[in-house]
């Protein structure tokens, strides 16, 4: 059976624009993507050959169904390098990270 | 047995800084897997994380975890208030060890953690979430 287990990119809470960059090798599927909540999430695949969402902005409400505050993209993944950039918004506090939800 | 047969096994603690607080408790011993986990809807502050959540020394989320990513309000259906994207932990009776930090805390409140266990984990999912 598949195991699915969430990565974790921590990035640096200071800063307001940050690019990321992750190495998906030992992974075959990116499920789902969510980051901290309250930024702007641009992610690229394919080595950076592949533009998937440009600043799309990230938010949670308690109100929403926790399994659905993720941004689900289910591709396969071929060795590749994910990266990405984030930006703040002014509402965002605590720490920033962008998880990624993947299956081996 | 009923094949989504589940049971929801509650952790309280009473929140009373904004230091780092442990607590452990053994999980149900008549279900196999830990399959999904829930934060009522407190005074807890957007900053909240949980700094570990471990069965047997496996992680069930990645560590400082924000809590903003699992709290649900009373306005979310009761089976849809628990987090389930992560492997189901195989726990038979097991301790269950979280460590919790609001950094923003200001008045003493009780967290209540709901951990869903089931010894189907697969049709659980399936039933309750995925559809």
């Amino acid at each position: 059976m598949a195991k699915i287990s969430i990565q974790k990119i921590d990035l640096d809470a200071e800063k307001t624009h940050q690019a990321f960059e992750y190495n998906s090798n030992e992974f075959k599927k990116l499920i789902a993507v969510f980051c901290s909540p309250a930024v702007q999430l641009s992610l690229v695949f394919d080595n950076g050959r592949k533009v998937f969402v440009r600043g799309m902005e990230y938010q949670e409400s308690k109100d929403s169904i926790p399994n659905h505050r993720v941004f689900s993209i289910n591709k396969t993944l071929n060795k590749e390098i994910i990266s990405g950039v984030i930006n703040k918004t002014k509402r965002h506090i605590g720490q920033l990270a962008v998880y990624l939800i993947v299956e081996k | 047995m009923n094949k989504t047969e589940f049971i929801v096994q509650t952790l309280d603690q009473t929140i009373t800084s904004d230091k780092m607080h442990e607590f452990k408790e053994h999980l149900d011993s008549d279900y196999s897997h830990l399959v999904g986990i829930a934060i009522s809807d407190t005074y807890c502050s957007p900053k909240a994380i949980l700094n570990l959540v471990k069965v047997k020394g496996i992680d069930m989320l990645p560590d400082n975890f924000e809590v903003a990513h699992i709290i649900a309000s009373t306005n979310v259906e009761p089976n849809n208030r628990f987090y389930t994207l992560f492997e189901p932990v195989s726990t038979n009776g097991d301790e269950i060890t979280i460590k919790f930090t609001d950094e923003e805390y200001h008045k003493d409140y009780n967290l209540q953690i709901h951990l869903l266990l089931s010894n189907q984990p697969e049709n659980v999912r399936r039933s309750l979430f995925l559809n």
